[in-house]
């Protein structure tokens, strides 16, 4: 194209649109044939197009710009723009390509068509796609180079923004933890994200033309009861699925609809929930425990007001769990068992833990005694957010524990009696001793008197009457001392030596001993200072010693035969009582159980012997205990409080 | 001369002791009192008669082991065992091994002295046939083995023709034999020979064992 040549277009172009109409047809089609190289029509076309072009001469100078193209590179007007040199409008790089393969290109082929950026003359970078070609003048001697150009910054941000939301969403997918697959209606995966693949340790492009099924249960055909089955009916849903390797799967499934409402496929979101699964399986164990438990228990917030209670904490009080929710926990008490309650949870504010047994009431007013433990239940962050609360009903238990101290205190009773039973035929034989040489005594007498005193020689009688009278005073004092043992007495308490009380057991088992061939030594210190006590109560207790000594020497045939006793003083104004044996010792499991209640090594033995002394000596803030490291025998020491 | 029987009174209670002795004085019977087992061992020769009384409970040795001692030494003395109260199992052991009797304490002075004087005959006869039949063996000693021959079969119950028989010789031999063994063993007649043979043949200690 030439340089516009304003006047003869400038004409044409006025006739045209008014000799549209008044032209006839034929006339007008061969003129405007002619009008095809109008440049006035050309002229206008360049002014008024909204594409860019120019063109430059091969010199690279801008021979002219058009308005458009103008607008775009920032230039006033097509004058400005002449004599431009055409590399201005590129930025380095863009330049670099232009003359280094885009101008080559033009010359040798006659054209270059790409994508090329322009540089505005304010520096702005033009996203471009340029149409590049030669041309030649009128003269078919000049070439020039047109450039046609179309701005497509648009387009690139569109299409920026486009990417940018592709990678956005794709980001969103597969930054989520959930699979997500969108898969057809012939179960193949049609797009997985990584959630998905990793889900089956792939990558997600792997899944893709795959079918679900052999995905995520290995299997050759779609499942039996498959949860998306109602999806293809067209509803959503949600279901559990447990796959080959274990893990359980919620599973949300969602149609995606065409524009006419067909079916295209599905979305599967399956999201993990094993642990999820697992921690609700611990939480409902928990709570089963929680609730079956025979123990009460029960939560409540920082004042007391109840937020849970089990079935047990609450039919243990007579009601229904949710008729004492919201209830403060005094409910529970009458206001006299409550202030102990109070008073316990005052004393135990430090802690923060309380345990006591605590008079409770029921609905009904009759009442019960609770173990009751109090604890605070915190948040993560150690913050004291309720009390909980365990009870047992204690009642039964107390009941009986006072049965069994009862039953206790009437075996050592009977014990006590059986004691007594077991001493006595011991001093039945020291009784009958004295009665026997009496009786002899007298029959002696009457026989010789009632021979006319024939033989009786008067000083003969008075020696064998002294003898007797004698005996009958030693009769005496023996039923005397056992009158002490058996009449029901109230302990006394009194300062007394014990080695008397030794010297009086050794006396009292005598005659046992006798019986069964077994020395009795007391090795007592001259002097010893008082203790304080019950003396027939530590005599009992010594007895009861010595008696299981020689019970347990009575099978031991060879050897000595010695039953010691022994006290000294010893620190802290503690009497030290030993009682030693040479026989067969104790069997540590019998060394281990000897104070048990009802143990016992003998045949005929009750087994409270030891329980009881050990009780009587405690009673006096004593010790009883069996001595192991004996060489032969078995010996039981016990201490006394000395008196001040 | 048969010696006078004797109450031997073991008891370590001497009250009990004094007066026992006095009782049996009152009545007329000789007594001898001991402290111990021990003592009365020491002192007792087996030749004295009459009885041991005993009281079951005694230090040192036990009254059933002085049983036992006493039978070792060949002495059948008869034991009167005193207990202080009724003790079955210690009866029962007492009388096991050969105690006589068994009393309890205090006694009825006329059973009491009614078991001593029924010990010490039963002592008496006990010697007695000790005599008799220290004799009979003494007399058995001094047949000859041929006249032995003869007295074995008589005592059997057999003939003399059945005698001579058996042993080759004579019905005559036999009767001279006869005679002789009659004669030897200073018996009356064949049922007296009978009964020589079975004292003879009895064992000396006639204490069951324990």
């Amino acid at each position: 194209m030439s340089e516009p040549r304003g006047n003869r277009s400038g004409e044409r172009n006025h006739a045209a649109p008014s000799g549209l109409t008044r032209v006839p047809p034929a006339r007008r089609l061969e003129r405007e044939g002619d009008l095809q190289h109008d440049p006035a029509i050309f002229k206008q076309l360049v002014m008024a197009s909204e594409f860019a072009f120019g063109w430059a001469n091969l010199e690279g100078k801008v021979v002219y710009l058009n308005p458009a193209a103008c607008a775009l590179l920032d230039i006033a007007s097509p004058e400005d723009a002449v004599g431009r040199d055409l590399g201005s409008f590129y930025a380095d790089d863009e330049l670099q390509e232009l003359n280094g393969r885009v101008l080559p290109t033009v010359l040798s082929e006659g054209k270059w068509t790409g994508e090329l950026p322009l540089r505005s003359t304010q520096g702005r970078t033009i996203p471009a796609i340029q149409n590049i070609f030669l041309v030649r003048g009128q003269d078919e001697g000049e070439r020039y180079i047109v450039n046609v150009i179309t701005d497509i910054t648009d387009r690139q941000q569109a299409e920026e923004a486009l990417r940018r939301s592709e990678a956005e969403k794709s980001l969103i997918l597969n930054s989520t933890s959930e699979v997500i697959i969108y898969r057809d209606s012939e179960y193949t995966v049609r797009w997985a994200n990584a959630a998905a693949g990793a889900s089956v340790g792939k990558r997600p492009e792997e899944l893709v033309g795959r079918k679900c099924y052999e995905i995520w249960r290995e299997r050759q055909t779609p499942c039996d009861q498959c949860p998306l089955v109602d999806v293809t009916e067209g509803h959503s849903v949600e279901d559990e699925l447990v796959t080959s390797d274990g893990r359980t799967w919620l599973i949300h499934g969602t149609p995606v609809r065409g524009e006419n409402d067909e079916t295209l496929g599905f979305i599967k979101v399956m999201t993990d929930i094993t642990e999820r699964k697992q921690s609700e399986q611990r939480l409902h164990l928990l709570s089963s425990a929680v609730e079956q438990s025979n123990e009460g228990i029960a939560v409540a917030d920082l004042k007391g007001h109840l937020l849970f209670v089990n079935r047990a904490f609450a039919a243990m009080h007579g009601y229904e769990p949710e008729e004492v929710l919201g209830r403060h926990l005094s409910v529970f008490h009458t206001p006299e068992q409550m202030q102990a309650v109070d008073e316990a949870k005052r004393a135990a504010q430090e802690t923060g833990e309380l345990r006591g047994e605590f008079w409770h009431a029921r609905r009904d007013g009759s009442v019960f005694v609770g173990l009751m433990q109090k604890s605070l239940l915190r948040d993560e962050a150690g913050t004291p957010i309720g009390i909980i609360s365990t009870l047992q009903d204690v009642t039964q238990q107390r009941r009986d524990e006072e049965q069994s101290r009862q039953r206790e205190a009437e075996l050592a009773q009977s014990s006590s009696l059986s004691m007594m039973g077991e001493m006595a035929s011991g001093i039945v034989h020291e009784v009958t001793q004295p009665l026997s040489a009496i009786a002899n005594g007298a029959h002696a007498c009457l026989r010789l008197l009632s021979d006319d005193g024939q033989g009786a020689d008067p000083k003969q009688f008075a020696d064998k009457l002294r003898l007797m009278a004698e005996q009958a005073e030693r009769a005496g004092q023996i039923v005397h001392r056992l009158r002490r043992f058996v009449a029901d007495r109230e302990p006394k308490w009194s300062d007394f030596d014990v080695c008397a009380a030794l010297r009086e057991a050794a006396t009292l088992i005598a005659a046992q001993a006798r019986e069964d061939d077994v020395e009795v030594r007391l090795e007592l210190p001259d002097s010893l200072p008082l203790v304080r006590g019950d003396l027939i109560q530590i005599e009992q207790v010594i007895l009861n010693l010595a008696r299981n000594s020689l019970e347990a020497m009575g099978d031991d045939g060879d050897g000595e035969r010695r039953l010691t006793f022994r006290a000294s003083a010893r620190e802290g104004k503690v009497v030290e009582v030993a009682v030693e044996d040479t026989g067969p010792g104790l069997t540590p499991d019998a060394a281990q159980r000897a104070f048990e209640p009802f143990f016992s090594t003998k045949r005929r033995g009750m087994g409270i012997g030891l329980s009881i002394s050990r009780s009587i000596v405690e009673a006096h803030h004593g010790r009883l205990w069996f001595a192991p490291d004996v060489e032969r025998g078995a010996t039981f020491r016990f201490t006394l409080e000395s008196a001040r | 001369m048969e010696r006078e029987a004797t109450v031997f009174v073991v008891d370590d209670d001497e009250a009990a002791r004094v007066m026992l002795q006095f009782l049996f004085g009152s009545v007329g019977l000789r007594s001898e009192g001991f402290a111990s087992a021990e003592e009365f061992l020491q002192q007792y020769e087996p030749d004295q008669p009459g009885c041991l009384m005993l009281d079951v409970r005694m230090p040192g040795m036990s009254g059933l082991e002085l049983q036992k001692r006493l039978a070792c030494r060949g002495s059948r003395l008869p034991v009167i065992v005193l207990t202080g109260h009724g003790d079955v199992p210690m009866a029962v052991r007492a009388v096991r091994a050969g105690a006589f009797d068994f009393l309890e304490k205090p006694t009825n002075d006329q059973v009491l002295l009614d078991r001593v004087q029924q010990a010490i005959a039963l002592d008496r006869t006990q010697r007695l046939e000790q005599v008799a039949r220290d004799g009979i063996i003494k007399r058995l000693a001094s047949l000859t083995g041929k006249e032995r021959e003869v007295l074995d079969r008589v005592v059997a119950g057999k003939a003399n023709r059945e005698i001579a028989a058996e042993l080759g010789v004579s019905v005559k031999a036999i009767e001279a034999r006869r005679a002789n063994v009659m004669s030897k063993m200073e018996a009356q007649s064949v049922a007296g020979l009978v009964r020589m043979a079975i004292i003879a043949s009895e064992p000396e200690d006639d204490t069951p064992a324990n």
